[in-house]
């Protein structure tokens, strides 16, 4: 398993994308502060100044592209006929793919700290955001939601990437679902007003799972009729299921 | 024992049959053709040898090992070119090389390798794959191939865009490399090529290996043809024919099958006042032989 990352990991810097995208996060909330004076407040610093959709759509393309480009570039072959099994090709890109994400956020979040020091500096995140957060602790959390969010739509892309063959489409969906999020909560909510049953839906607890830890369960239950334990246990469900049928796909698929 | 053992295997999709009873063996330091025509299963097997393809039945073992779509670690010691190079657009040669020998405890040394698969040229040096020229990537694909230091190696199609001269090299390579020891399975569509380099063919069509044999087998029954020219061509005929021979009429050319050499022919026309005008020896080769194969299992099929 060490191998096959190591030989992930030295693919991954090899590639200029990787590194221009990681660019990309780092200089964005600099360039938001330093064009659009009106955001040099700590609620902007909070969402990583406006870089979350960003994050969003790098993350979501980096999972589409891991395991088709493989196949676009024809080197699926020599990776599945070697002595490891499919599932550690697999695990391998799934890890690989969390490191870029974790890579992403670290990028903006440093971007974020330079953009304060430099066009904020007075920007406290000891601030009363909410009745009982901080803007420190409200950054953690939203952090925490951004990784979930990522992690759920990403398996999701990597599910359909493996089902349809393509890229393309599961990263509209990831897209769609990432920035999309009126649409989704409209949808989700009419989905549960449908049929009780539905609130069991993906969309319902991937909004669900955005608003764990702030949103108290009563909150919770009069709008999803879920509770905090139900979305956390759903979500990783979810999340095992998704992976579960994109490595099906992929341990049967004949190259 | 072999080193590659290929036993009764077949890949059946519903009813129909992509290798139906596939069994031939690969000996070590041996360089053996797999050939057929197009769609005949000669990429199946390679797929199904190389663990990227599941089979319904039958065994594959390498090395004493076996080697299935799910249990392939056999393969260590088997380097494969399946198709087509592959090459990720924004690595080096070298780069190539690393990657691939990061999962081998003893690869090739990349000098040497790099110096024997000629991609140690200024061409290559620190451009990208992606600016290569497609016999370049095919250079680079067989030195991926190779980087494992392998007992066997498994090539398709590896002269594809190569110019004659990197034909050549490429078979000597291949040669100095099986007096080493390592065995080769190699399909190509160029059956020429093919015939120089290989000890022993499997012919393959429909899925069914109809020939394995040492290369110089292939030819023993019409090793040789002739291409006469007389004065009298419609004469010279019914007489060479009248010697148990086989006699074509190809465009005013008389193609004869059967005399142990051309000095029978001389005797039979002198003795009928016949002038040869022109007379030919023409070495059989692999793509004719396949072909009349094939022309023989089509009709022993149908």
């Amino acid at each position: 398993m060490l191998t096959l990352l190591k030989q992930e990991l030295f693919k991954a810097h090899k590639q200029n994308r990787l590194w221009i995208w990681l660019l990309l996060a780092f200089i964005f909330p600099i360039a938001v502060l330093a064009v659009f004076k009106g955001t040099r407040n700590v609620e902007r610093l909070v969402g990583f100044g406006g870089g979350i959709p960003y994050i969003y759509l790098a993350a979501i393309i980096y999972s589409a592209l891991s395991i088709s480009q493989e196949f676009t570039f024809g080197t699926i072959r020599p990776l599945l006929s070697r002595r490891f099994n499919r599932l550690s090709i697999f695990i391998s890109k799934i890890v690989l793919n969390f490191i870029v994400y974790i890579g992403l956020v670290v990028s903006a979040f440093i971007g974020t700290i330079i953009a304060k020091l430099i066009f904020v500096p007075k920007a406290d995140f000891g601030k009363q955001m909410t009745d009982t957060l901080t803007a420190g602790q409200l950054w953690g959390i939203d952090t925490i939601h951004l990784f979930l969010e990522i992690i759920f739509i990403s398996a999701l892309v990597i599910m359909i990437t493996n089902i349809v063959k393509s890229s393309g489409a599961a990263i509209g969906l990831g897209v769609v679902l990432s920035i999309g999020t009126p649409i989704i909560s409209s949808i989700s909510l009419s989905l549960i007003q449908l049929a009780p049953i539905l609130k069991w839906n993906p969309l319902t607890i991937l909004i669900g799972s955005s608003m764990l830890g702030i949103t108290p369960d009563t909150t919770l239950n009069a709008i999803f009729h879920l509770n905090s334990m139900s979305i956390i246990i759903a979500y990783i469900v979810y999340i095992v299921l998704f992976y579960g049928i994109a490595y099906y796909i992929f341990r049967k698929r004949s190259v | 024992m072999a080193l590659l053992e290929v036993k009764n295997v077949t890949k059946q999709y519903g009813h129909k049959k992509v290798m139906d009873s596939v069994t031939f063996n690969v000996e070590a330091g041996h360089i053996v053709g797999l050939i057929g025509p197009n769609g005949a299963g000669k990429s199946t097997t390679m797929r199904a040898i190389t663990g990227l393809m599941s089979y319904t039945s039958g065994n594959i073992q390498f090395d004493g090992q076996p080697i299935t779509f799910e249990q392939h670690t056999a393969l260590d010691k088997v380097g494969n070119l399946i198709e087509y190079p592959a090459i990720y657009p924004n690595l080096t040669a070298l780069d190539h090389l690393k990657l691939y020998a990061m999962d081998t405890p003893s690869p090739a040394n990349f000098d040497d390798l790099m110096r024997r698969t000629q991609i140690d040229g200024e061409n290559f040096g620190k451009r990208k794959a992606k600016k290569f020229s497609l016999g370049m990537k095919q250079r680079l694909g067989i030195a991926i191939a190779l980087i494992r230091n392998p007992k066997m190696v498994i090539l398709d199609e590896p002269m594809n865009g190569l110019d004659p001269q990197s034909v050549h090299d490429l078979r000597e390579l291949i040669r100095s490399l099986a007096d080493e020891g390592v065995a080769f399975l190699i399909s190509s569509h160029l059956l020429d090529e093919l015939q120089k380099l290989v000890d022993d063919v499997v012919i393959i069509n429909d899925g069914k290996i109809i020939k394995t044999s040492p290369i110089a087998a292939v030819f023993e029954h019409d090793q040789v043809h002739y291409q006469l020219v007389t004065n009298d061509n419609i004469l010279a005929m019914p007489i060479l024919v009248d010697q148990g021979w086989q006699v074509e009429d190809e465009n005013g050319q008389l193609l004869i099958t059967g005399p142990t050499g051309p000095q029978d022919i001389i005797t039979v026309l002198n003795q009928h006042n016949l002038t040869i005008e022109g007379l030919n020896t023409v070495q059989a080769n692999l793509e004719q032989s396949l072909l009349e194969l094939l022309s023989t299992n089509d009709t022993e099929g149908k």
